[in-house]
Order: structure tokens, then C-alpha cells, then sequence
């Protein structure tokens, strides 16, 4: 891969699309303008992860309270209600005493298009295959039924914060604080531990594993982000235990400096792009793009928080400082989405300079965001972002609702 | 759920129960006995049709069923056949890969039944729209049928066939490049030469597929090529795959490799095993990865047998002497040395083996003695038992002293085997204390098998040397101040009395029995009672009037514990049968 090659093409396709976002739709309960969005169980209904599919026709909304719903893609580009299901049920771990949550952490679609489209949900312990199937309904018409088709339990002793599937369709590897493990689709008894991070004796514990992502075309490569800002690639080839990776990136220029450096640095996403050619790592204040043959610097650094430095402290005070963002490439691996507080989200150029801010904010909403300057909105945040595989349609969870936004293009009627 | 009288049979197929629904498709030949042909076709077969959106269990269980012969009769004969394919039609599409291939399975049986006139138009079409579909689901499916379909396919027919097939293996899905690779071994036997060549670029392509799941089919695919193409076609066709899967990038594709290097050096012969293949293997003796020498030390006698005697020595005995002090114990473990001795002969086996032998019988790791000892028998057949027997006992004993107790499990299993080839005396002097202490060991698991070890051996050596020297530690046993000992003595006695004839019974093994049935703890009794009824059978009738049934009634008539008096009772009345 020509990286400049890239670059040169990426700012092509820049100077004819141009980045204009408008509002598509918006789904979720309104709230009752006089109720407060923080009583409890009002959490319940706030979304915890998004995915479309491989070929984009169905967008899957995942809840913290374990509700999956799935919407369909209709001719004229929305998305409408197709089906939902109760994924997953908040469980009583009589070992330790807690409770494992119904929260769905992450939703990802088997790769390829089938008549029977499937997807993985996890909470903190569980991973559940579902299938989607069309069955003729009782007054005639089609009516959609999900079976949950295999539980994948009790491999994780820690909480599990992502699942990806192999190119191979046949494995997927379960992610924790401490441990990857290798599955196979159609064996629930058993996993391959692949990596362990866990110290021998536990009060060394210094970094843990935050998310992972298998190459969409290469069966045998995965990256995984740990709290310490590294990337670490491993080559399922190689040995049969990956614990030896094969590369590891990290950015050793970037700095801000001070008491808030080491939780800035801790990356809460990292993905390949679709082409597999490079791989985006989201932290607290930046985007970084790598070029997998460059282990020791960032091909390019994205950056959109900066007005936030000022005000770490007060971040870390009220605990948005973890918050883990979401990121996603965009289907010609060009461009990238993520979010970020005042229900804003940014939309960036990734080879080249220009970054749009955007606010999710249906267009007839009475009251309107501030401006993160102004008045720094830290609970109203996007967390969760998908990108259409082959549009430009974006989705954005920010709490209770779901947002979707489409590129302008010079076709647009308006 | 037998469908009563009244019950119309089709009424499980509609309920909203799934287990009624389940329970139908299990019960399906019983009612199709109870209608008839005539009805099972007009009635019942429109039924299982409308399941085939159904769970997948029942699909599978409908997929299953459906293969059976019995349906041909059901049916009505082999002309209805076909009813059930377009059924299993379906299941082959479905997602679940469990039913996918149970009806593959299903349909390959039913394939052969289907009368030839009418196998063209109704299975073989069907093979091949499975392969057009749109879905990867049936296009997985139809690969592998095609072997099937093929054989009774006309020529026009074989030719679209292959046709698909070849597309298959270009699949834009790994999974169905994967069938297609699981299915070309299948096809290959079935080929005249001309089409055997057309695949040949198929399997090459496969051999360098991007997914490694796919690169490791092609190793059971070069032995199935190998089987059919002359010498020079295997050095330009095959052999190239099998060097390039040799050192490939994955470990699991050179596990491939050395798992199935038996077969490979069989197929491809003696030539290009010498000069080609030995070097492979040594490399795979060296791998990097532990998973990869376990395979390949697994196969250093079944490889080394077909070479010849100095490529062994020279390239292959280096690397199982290494591989005997590998980090990996499970590597050690696996090493398969021992059947090299019948290769060197005595003084060979002298010089060479037995060194090495030795040290892998003094590993730290308890597996990796089992495993030699496991395999003595080829060892002992070359040197004889005295060389050995002064190493070996040491070895045995230590591991039938072993902390964990499935390593004195396993010891306790090749016992026997020990014995037979070691003989009576050897035995007796050595190996009878240790049986009889494992009659004394602390986990229950370790005396039970003690007593079935025993009846072994006593199998081995007869009758007489079990009075002998078996019964005089059950004696002993017998009188052992804590309970738990006592009462393996009854299992003991069960167990030889299946070697036993029933005078001996009498005479030897009773007593013990009568004795304990006095025994003052009740748990005891109970045993005493159960073991007097397992023997009934083997006693003649005559002794059994005479002593036994008096003796119960003497029991029945004291004993205060309930669960003596029950199992006496039951004892009893199996005695009082043989009247």
C-alpha cells in the first residue's frame, strides 16, 4: 500500500464530496419535557451500542437494558422498525455476589449476507448468537422472529467490552479487561484463551485491555487496545498463544503532560479500516490513524477535543474523563465519525485536515445544545456511533435516542 | 406420545408446543405404520412440510428421521422416494450447519435408493440448483453431494457437476470454499483421468487460499490426488503443495502436515518420500510452535517404518532424542519411540532406543511415562523381559505411588498387559503387592478399579493362582478394622467370581461373604446381601437350596437395619426363581 498513493486519492475524493451532514431521523421516546432524564431507570433506555450490517440494510440499536431493536433501511433511505428482542437478562452472580448487567455492550453482524441474516450481542459475561428469520405471519402478511441460536457463557472472568468476527466465518474472538478468547460459531463449549495479560500476582495489575477488532479480510491478524495507550497486533499464525504480539504502536510524542496524561492515553476504540490498509485509535482527546508498517508514530493525528484540555480537570472531577468513546470508518475507509459532549459529533477527514462539528439535535427541538465553549454539557454525550457500510448515513446514540444523519450530496433536492 | 386411538395422527405437527411437535417428527414411522402408505403420502407428508420453518432441533431431528430405509416402505416403494428430497431440499438450505449436514447425510442414503431413471430429474437437478443458489447456506450444501450425485449422473450431467463444483472452490465465502475443499477428497476417488486434471488447478487454488481455515483442507486432498496420478504427476502436481504446506505461515496448516504424514509418505511413495519428504518431517520435529511437534512426534515409528533404516538413524533419531528433552511435556508425552525396536532389532534397539527409553521413563512428568509404558508391548517383544523389568519396576512403582490418582489410575490399567507379557512368576515376586496395596488405597475409584484389575489377571492366569495368592490378601482385607476396606472385599469377590467356576465360588469366595453379612456395621450387610445376589446366577441351583436360601431367611429374620432386610429380601426372591 502507497500510503501517499492513498492520500493523494483520499484528498481527491475529499475535494468532490464534501463533508455536509443533515438530519435524517431520529428515534426514541421523546422525553416529557418536565421530567428529568436522571431518575432511575430512565438509564434503562439509553443505547449502549450500534451496528449496521455488512450490506447496510439493517441498523441494530442495542440498550442498557438489554432490548435489542433493529431497524431496516427502506426506499427512501430511513430506517424503520423491523423487529426487537430481549437480548440479554441482568443475572446474579452468586460467586461474587454482583450483579451482571443486562447492558448490551457491543453488537456485531456476521460478515457475510445470508438469507438468515445472524449477529452476536455481549453483556459483561454472555455472548448470544441471534437469528433473524421471516416467517409467514398468522394474518398473512411476513412477520420477523429472532431465536437466540447459541449462548456463549462462562469463559470470562472479567467484564467483556467486545466481540468481532473472523474473515473465515466460522470464529469470532470475545474480548475482557484481561483476556481475548477464540471461538468457534458452532461450538459453545469450548474456547481457545489466545491472550492473557493477567499479571501473575494481581497487585502488579497495571494495564488492562479495552477493545479489539479482528482484520476484515485477513483471518489470521486482530489488534487490541489497552488502557495504556498501546496497540497491539498479534498473528493468530504464528503460535498458537498470542501473548507474543507481533507489533505494538504507540505514541510516544503525543503529550499533553500532567495528572491527566495516563487517562487521556487510555484508548476506548480501535478499529481496522474496511479496507484493512489502516487502523484508527480513539482516546479522550484524539483520533490516531496508523499505518501497520509503522509501529513507533501515528501516520496522522486527528484532533477535535483540544477546547477540552482546560478543562480536564473539571472532567475528572464529575467522572467524564472514562468516558469511552466510539468511532467508525466510513465504507471507502476516507473518513471517520466519532462523538463527543453537547450531543456533539465530528466527522473528519482522515488524510486530510478538515474536521465537521456537528450536533445531534432533531431540527425542530426547542432547546437547542450550547456550545461546548460556552457551557460544557458533559452529560449529554455521544457515545456510540455506526457508519452506513456503503452510504453516508451515520448513527449516533446519545442516551435515549438515536440519531441518523446523511451527507448532502449535489442530488439533494434541496 | 403414541397417537391414541382417535387421535388424528397429523395433530402434533400444528401444535404450538415445540415438544408435541418434536415428539411427532421422532414418532414419525410409528405413524406412518399406522396409516398406511396411501395416507402417510396424501396426509402426512404435506404435514412435515409445513415444520420446515420450524426450531432447529426439529429440524434436525426431521433431517435425521427422514434418512432412514424404512421410509422407502412407508412410502409406498421406491418410486416415492423422491417425495422425501424436496424436503431435504430444504433442510440442506437452512443456516444451522448441525442440520445442514444431517441432511446432506439423509439425502446420500436416500441417492442410492432412487431407481436410476428417475435419479437424473430428481437428484441430481437438485444437486445442482443447491449449487445456484444465491445463498451460501445451499451452495455449501450441494459440495458436498456433488460426490454423491456424480457416480449416477449422466455424462452431460457430470460435466455441470464439476462445473459447479469448480466454481465452489472460487466461492466469494470461506465457507463455501471450505465445503468445497472437505469435498474434493470425496470426488477425486470417482474421476477418470481427463476430468482429474480439470481439478487440478481447483486444488492448487485452494492450496494458496487467503483463509487458513481453507489452506488446511488441502492436505487430506494431496493423499486422495496422490492415490491416483502416476509418479511424475505426483513430483509436478502434488508434491509442490505438500512442501509449500510444510513450511506455511500458519501452524496450523503445517499441523495439517504432520498429522497426516503417514498417509502423505504412503500415497506419494518411497521415492519422493527419500528424497523429499524426510527433510519436511525433520523440519516439523523442529517447529517452532509445541502444538506441531506434538503432532509430529505422535508419528516418528509410523513415518520411520517406511523409510529405510539408515535415513532413520541418521535424520530422524537426532530429533526424537531433542524432542525427548522438549520444554512442552505435552510434546514428551506424545514422543512415539517405542515402535521403532521392531525396526532395529535387538542389538539396534540396544544401541539406539534404549537410552532413550530410559530417559523418557525417568521424566518428571507423569504422562510421559504412562505413555512409554503404555506402549512396552513392541519394546519387550525385541529385548525380552530381563533388561527391561530392572528399570521398569522402579519407573511402575513410582507412578503407582503417584500424589495424583488418575496417574495411579492409568498405571493400574497396564497392568494387565504387563502381566501377560511379563508372566506369573515375574508377577507374583513384583507387581501382586502393588495390585493388592491398590486395594488399600485411599480413593475409592483406585480400589474399584483394583478389583477389576485383579479379575484380569486372574482371567490370565487361571483359577488356581488366584486361590492362591489372590485369596489369601482377600483374607486379610476381609478383617481390616475400618469399614470402608472391608467392603471392597465383596467387590472383589463379585468380580473374580466371573472367573470363577461356581465350585470354586462355593468353596473359596462364599465364606468371605457370610462372615460379612454379620458384620456389625449395617453398610456392610447390605453390601454382603447385594454381592450373595449377583452370585446366585453363577451358583448351582442345588447349593442355592441348600445353603443359600436358608441363609437369607436366617437374615431376614434378625436383621433390625431396613436396608439389609430389603436388599435380603431381594436377594431371596431371585434365589427362590431358580426353583
Amino acid at each position: 500500500v502507497n500510503v501517499e498513493e492513498v492520500i493523494a486519492k483520499a484528498n481527491e475524493y475529499y475535494e468532490s464530496n464534501a463533508s455536509e451532514w443533515e438530519f435524517s431521523q431520529m428515534f426514541g421516546e421523546e422525553d416529557d419535557p418536565s421530567s428529568d432524564s436522571d431518575t432511575t431507570g430512565a438509564e434503562d433506555n439509553w443505547i449502549s451500542s450500534l451496528a449496521f450490517d455488512s450490506t447496510g440494510r439493517f441498523l441494530a440499536v442495542g440498550y442498557n437494558c438489554g432490548q435489542v431493536v433493529v431497524l431496516t433501511q427502506q426506499e427512501d433511505q430511513t430506517y424503520q422498525l423491523y423487529t426487537e428482542f430481549k437480548s440479554h437478562d441482568s443475572e446474579f452472580d452468586f460467586l461474587t455476589s454482583m450483579e451482571i448487567e443486562e447492558k448490551i455492550n457491543q453488537i456485531k453482524w456476521f460478515p457475510y449476507d445470508s438469507c438468515i441474516p445472524a449477529l452476536l450481542t455481549t453483556n459483561d459475561k454472555t455472548i448470544k448468537l441471534f437469528k433473524m428469520l421471516e416467517k409467514e405471519g398468522a394474518e398473512g402478511g411476513t412477520e420477523v422472529v429472532v431465536k437466540p441460536k447459541k449462548v456463549f457463557e462462562g469463559a470470562h472472568a472479567y467484564n467483556i467490552n467486545s466481540v468481532s468476527f473472523n474473515s473465515d466465518g466460522e470464529t469470532f474472538i470475545s474480548t475482557d479487561d484481561l483476556r481475548i478468547n477464540l471461538w468457534n460459531l458452532d461450538i459453545t463449549t469450548e474456547a481457545f484463551g489466545i491472550v492473557d495479560i493477567k499479571p501473575e500476582n494481581m497487585d502488579e495489575l497495571s494495564e488492562v485491555i479495552t477493545s479489539s477488532c479482528f482484520h476484515p479480510k485477513s483471518c489470521n491478524l486482530f489488534v487490541y487496545s489497552t488502557s495504556k495507550g498501546m496497540i497491539r497486533m498479534a498473528d493468530l499464525r504464528n503460535s498458537a498463544l498470542c501473548d507474543r504480539y507481533a507489533k505494538e504502536f504507540e505514541d510516544t510524542e503525543s503529550d499533553i503532560g500532567g495528572f491527566f496524561q495516563e487517562l487521556v492515553t487510555t484508548i476506548s476504540d480501535v478499529k481496522f479500516s474496511p479496507d484493512g490498509n489502516f487502523i484508527v485509535s480513539r482516546d479522550y482527546l484524539t483520533m490516531k490513524i496508523w499505518d501497520p508498517r509503522v509501529e513507533n508514530k501515528p501516520l496522522r493525528v486527528v484532533k477535535f477535543h483540544d477546547h477540552l484540555v482546560p478543562k480536564l480537570c473539571d472532567l475528572y472531577e464529575n467522572d467524564s474523563i472514562f468516558d469511552k468513546f466510539e468511532c467508525s470508518w466510513n465504507g471507502n475507509s476516507y473518513r471517520l465519525l466519532t462523538g463527543s459532549y453537547n450531543n456533539n459529533f465530528y466527522i473528519c477527514d482522515a488524510f486530510g485536515s478538515h474536521v465537521t462539528p456537528m450536533c445531534a439535535v432533531k431540527p425542530t427541538a426547542q432547546k437547542p445544545f450550547a456550545h461546548p465553549n460556552q457551557h460544557l454539557e458533559a452529560s449529554q454525550k455521544v457515545l456510540h456511533t455506526a457508519w452506513h457500510p456503503t452510504q453516508d448515513i451515520i448513527a449516533l446514540g446519545a442516551k435515549d435516542f438515536g440519531y441518523l444523519y446523511v451527507r448532502k450530496t449535489e442530488n439533494d433536492p434541496k | 406420545m403414541l397417537p391414541k386411538k382417535g387421535d388424528s395422527p397429523k395433530e402434533g405437527a400444528t401444535s404450538e408446543d415445540a415438544s408435541v411437535r418434536l415428539t411427532f417428527v421422532k414418532n414419525l414411522s410409528k405413524t406412518a405404520e399406522t396409516v398406511g402408505p396411501d395416507r402417510f403420502r396424501d396426509e402426512i407428508i404435506p404435514e412435515v412440510k409445513a415444520l420446515l420453518d420450524d426450531d432447529d432441533d426439529i429440524l434436525l431431528a426431521l433431517a435425521d428421521e427422514l434418512g432412514k430405509d424404512e421410509y422407502e416402505t412407508y412410502l409406498g416403494g421406491a418410486q416415492h422416494n423422491h417425495l422425501l428430497l424436496s424436503i431435504l431440499e430444504s433442510l440442506a438450505k437452512v443456516e444451522e450447519t448441525g442440520v445442514r449436514d444431517k441432511a446432506v447425510a439423509s439425502l446420500s442414503k436416500i441417492s442410492h435408493r432412487i431407481p436410476q431413471e428417475s435419479c437424473e430429474q430428481h437428484f441430481v437437478e437438485l444437486v445442482l440448483r443447491l449449487s445456484e443458489s444465491d445463498w451460501f447456506s445451499p451452495r455449501s450444501s450441494a459440495c458436498g453431494l456433488i460426490s454423491v450425485a456424480y457416480p449416477r449422473a449422466s455424462p452431460a450431467s457430470q460435466t455441470k457437476l464439476l462445473l459447479s463444483f469448480k466454481r465452489s472452490c472460487e466461492d466469494p465465502t470461506p465457507i463455501v470454499r471450505r465445503s468445497a475443499a472437505t469435498a474434493l477428497k470425496k470426488i477425486v476417488p470417482l474421476l477418470d483421468k481427463a476430468s482429474l486434471l480439470q481439478l487440478v488447478e481447483s486444488f492448487k487454488a485452494l492450496s494458496v487460499d487467503d483463509q487458513d481455515s481453507v489452506r488446511l483442507l488441502s492436505i487430506e486432498n494431496c493423499v486422495a490426488f496422490a492415490e491416483k496420478l502416476s509418479e511424475e504427476e505426483k513430483n509436478s502436481v502434488v508434491k509442490p503443495v505438500v512442501l509449500a504446506c510444510g513450511s506455511d505461515k500458519s501452524w496450523r496448516v503445517r499441523y495439517m502436515v504432520a498429522s497426516c504424514f503417514t498417509q502423505l509418505v504412503d500415497s506419494l511413495g518411497r521415492q519422493i518420500t527419500q528424497t523429499d519428504l524426510v527433510p519436511v518431517f525433520v523440519k516439523l520435529l523442529k517447529d517452532t510452535e509445541a502444538e506441531v511437534r506434538t503432532a509430529a512426534s505422535s508419528k516418528v515409528s509410523g513415518v520411520s517404518k517406511l523409510l529405510q533404516k539408515d535415513t532413520v538413524i541418521k535424520d530422524i533419531l537426532p530429533c526424537a532424542r531433542a524432542l525427548a528433552t522438549d520444554d512442552s511435556s505435552a510434546v514428551r508425552a506424545s514422543l512415539d519411540v517405542m515402535g521403532l525396536a521392531p525396526l532395529f532389532g535387538k542389538d539396534g534397539t540396544n544401541e539406539h532406543l534404549l537410552e532413550l527409553f530410559l530417559q523418557l521413563l525417568k521424566d518428571e512428568t507423569p504422562e510421559v511415562r504412562l505413555n512409554i509404558i503404555g506402549k512396552l508391548s513392541e519394546v519387550t517383544q525385541v529385548l525380552g523381559l530381563d533388561q527391561l523389568s530392572q528399570h521398569l519396576l522402579p519407573a511402575i512403582m513410582e507412578l503407582a505411588e503417584d500424589r495424583q490418582w488418575r496417574v495411579r489410575s492409568s498405571i493400574l490399567e497396564y497392568i494387565p498387559l504387563l502381566a501377560d507379557q511379563l508372566g506369573a512368576e515375574f508377577f507374583n515376586e513384583k507387581l501382586s503387592v502393588l495390585c493388592v496395596s491398590c486395594l488399600n488405597d485411599c480413593v475409592f475409584s483406585i480400589r474399584e478399579s483394583a478389583t477389576v484389575i485383579l479379575k484380569r489377571i486372574a482371567a490370565v492366569f487361571g483359577v488356581a493362582w488366584a486361590k492362591q495368592y489372590v485369596v489369601p490378601k482377600i483374607v486379610e482385607q476381609s478383617k481390616h478394622r475400618n469399614y470402608l476396606y472391608r467392603t471392597i472385599t465383596l467387590t472383589m469377590v463379585s468380580s473374580l467370581a466371573d472367573v470363577f467356576p461356581s465350585s470354586e465360588i462355593q468353596s473359596d469366595l462364599l465364606p468371605f461373604v457370610y462372615t460379612l453379612a454379620t458384620d456389625p456395621i449395617p453398610n456392610i450387610r447390605i453390601n454382603a446381601a447385594k454381592t450373595l445376589n449377583q452370585l446366585i446366577p453363577k451358583l448351582e441351583t442345588s447349593y442355592v437350596l441348600s445353603d443359600i436360601i436358608p441363609f437369607l431367611t436366617d437374615k431376614l429374620l434378625t436383621d433390625k437395619d431396613r436396608d439389609v432386610l430389603y436388599f435380603a429380601n431381594v436377594a431371596l426372591q431371585n434365589a427362590r426363581k431358580k426353583q
